[in-house]
């Protein structure tokens, strides 16, 4: 039998490693293998070039190199089908989450954030990352595959938590939603155009992939930022502008009052402090509440929401999430709602009776009114599902009526 | 579904040779306490008279399993300019090759039973 020499020993190892193999403990054995397999064949008549390509035919084509990917796929998918049984449940239980609990959602009934953020998170967590990395491990061999791959699973991710975000009116949702559209229209979408329009059989899905991806993701951005937009007749904001200013004057007439009251020596003027700290409790949790809806509607923060003009927020549409605050519905936690407001009314209706016992107070009346021919709960027909420049509307002709009755008791 | 097709075998199916490959080399294992791979593939052959012919594509993902799995473990030696990776039992692994046996006994003698076969020699 025959030896192999150190250069032709060398060679191999050299071939083995051009050929793909990169596991060196799976290296140890091949090379030792191919140079036993080669010894015994190996004679006086036969070269070793010619036997060494004689060998390697018995791997085939892609030889050598599928015995290290079987082997990695024997040792990193021993939960192989444990793995792919616990994507398929994960991926049924969150997409039936997430269609119920858009159902519920949009039919307003109880328990529908529970079913969606537990959707999402089986989405986000179990289902993506396992189909990332099944998907990966099947197209291992391809580097651009394999950046498309994490380039999606990134963006699919943030994209699913900006959604989520926003239904739960987490802050962020906004900014989370854009980077994932952004990372999808920008990384995404080259990478996979470039990809597949070589192959031109493919060339027409690939254009028509990138069409829907950029429509879509163009749709859901415009989207998540304006909510559907409801146009305000010019006559009704007018009257709103209007009723602003006057807001703004009777501030002021009232501050002078106060001042005027101060400075006097009347006996009577101690009555006036409850009044007024009763009146400015109320009139700053009403100012509060507006920049707070105005951030939490916009998402943006209250800093930016304090500088929002009224006239600004004239197209803002309806949308959820001020009713969700207002209401603290599905579990939502908000700091300003109709209920605190009420109570701070009630408390500052008290505090005029006593100043003044036959006070008129109906403008801070809550009503029952009829909306389409039904009678609705005055909170109801005040603040739910109104648009943002309705709500801080009605929320400024509460401040009106406390100003309007401010003045009243002053007057006495 | 090339995975299949690394056991190409000159007399047998490829379902028939799948679930017993692990038997073979835990038996050869227990009876040779000391192999190296290429010696596993010829020993196979020279004992089954080449009708079983074990495939490196099948062979090593194998071996590098049981390895990971504590079954075996593995010890080099240089040989001349090269080095041997010898793979040895552990003793869960010998435990093992002795279950992996006696399972595939039973299993012929109920396929015995099954098939009606009249049994030609006596493997237990």
């Amino acid at each position: 039998m025959f030896s192999l020499t150190e250069e032709q020993i060398a060679f191999i190892e050299n071939d083995i490693r051009v050929r793909g193999i990169t596991s060196p403990d799976l290296s140890i054995d091949l090379l030792d293998h191919i140079c036993c397999i080669i010894e015994n064949k190996l004679d006086e008549y036969r070269n070793f070039d010619l036997v060494y390509q004689e060998t390697l035919l018995l791997f085939g084509d892609k030889g050598l190199k599928e015995i290290q990917d079987e082997t990695n796929r024997v040792l990193t998918f021993k939960h192989y089908y444990l793995m792919n049984s616990t994507m398929k449940i994960s991926g049924y239980v969150s997409s039936l989450l997430i269609l119920f609990g858009s159902i519920f959602k949009f039919n307003h009934w109880p328990g529908a954030s529970v079913m969606l953020v537990v959707g999402v998170f089986f989405l986000t967590v179990l289902f993506m990352p396992l189909l990332f990395i099944l998907k990966f491990k099947s197209s291992a061999e391809n580097n651009r595959s394999m950046l498309l791959s994490i380039i999606g699973f990134v963006a699919a991710l943030l994209i699913c938590c900006g959604v989520l975000f926003r239904i739960m009116h987490w802050p962020d949702a906004r900014l989370i939603s854009v980077m994932g559209g952004v990372l999808l229209i920008l990384g995404y979408l080259p990478v996979y155009f470039i990809s597949v329009h070589k192959n031109t059989t493919n060339k027409m899905n690939a254009t028509a992939t990138v069409i829907l991806i950029i429509a879509g993701v163009g749709l859901f951005i415009t989207e998540t930022g304006t909510g559907t937009p409801r146009p305000v007749s010019d006559n009704f904001w007018r009257g709103v502008i209007e009723n602003d200013a006057l807001l703004n004057s009777m501030r002021t007439d009232n501050a002078a009052v106060y001042a005027k009251l101060n400075s006097s020596t009347d006996s009577a003027k101690k009555d006036y402090k409850p009044l007024k700290a009763s009146a400015d409790e109320l009139m700053n949790y009403l100012d509060e509440m507006k920049i707070y809806l105005t951030a939490a509607s916009l998402d943006i923060k209250e800093e930016q929401a304090k500088q929002v003009k009224l006239d600004d927020l004239r197209s803002e549409g309806a949308n959820n999430t001020i009713t969700d605050l207002l209401f603290e519905n599905d579990h939502v936690q908000s700091k300003y709602t109709v209920a605190k407001m009420n109570a701070l009314v009630d408390n500052f209706k008290n505090t005029v009776k006593t100043i003044d016992p036959s006070a008129d107070l109906t403008l801070l009346d809550r009503k029952e009114q009829m909306v389409n021919d039904k009678p609705v709960t005055w909170e109801k027909a005040n603040f739910e599902w109104m648009p943002l420049p309705l709500v801080v509307y009605n929320i400024i002709r509460i401040e009106l009526a406390v100003k309007n009755c401010e003045r009243a008791a002053l007057n006495k | 579904m090339h995975w299949f097709l690394m056991y190409l075998c000159p007399m047998y199916s490829s379902e028939l040779i799948k679930g017993t490959l692990k038997t073979i080399v835990l038996k050869l294992l227990s009876e040779t306490k000391q192999m190296y791979g290429y010696e596993i593939t010829q020993k196979v052959k020279e004992l089954t008279d080449s009708k079983i012919v074990i495939t490196e594509g099948a062979l090593y993902p194998m071996l590098h399993q049981l390895e990971a799995e504590g079954i075996v473990t593995t010890e080099t030696v240089n040989i001349g300019k090269r080095v041997r990776k010898y793979y040895t039992l552990t003793s869960s692994g010998e435990e093992r090759a002795k279950e992996k046996i006696f399972e595939f006994a039973d299993f012929i003698n109920t396929m015995n039973v099954l098939l009606d076969l009249k049994p030609r020699v006596s493997y237990v």
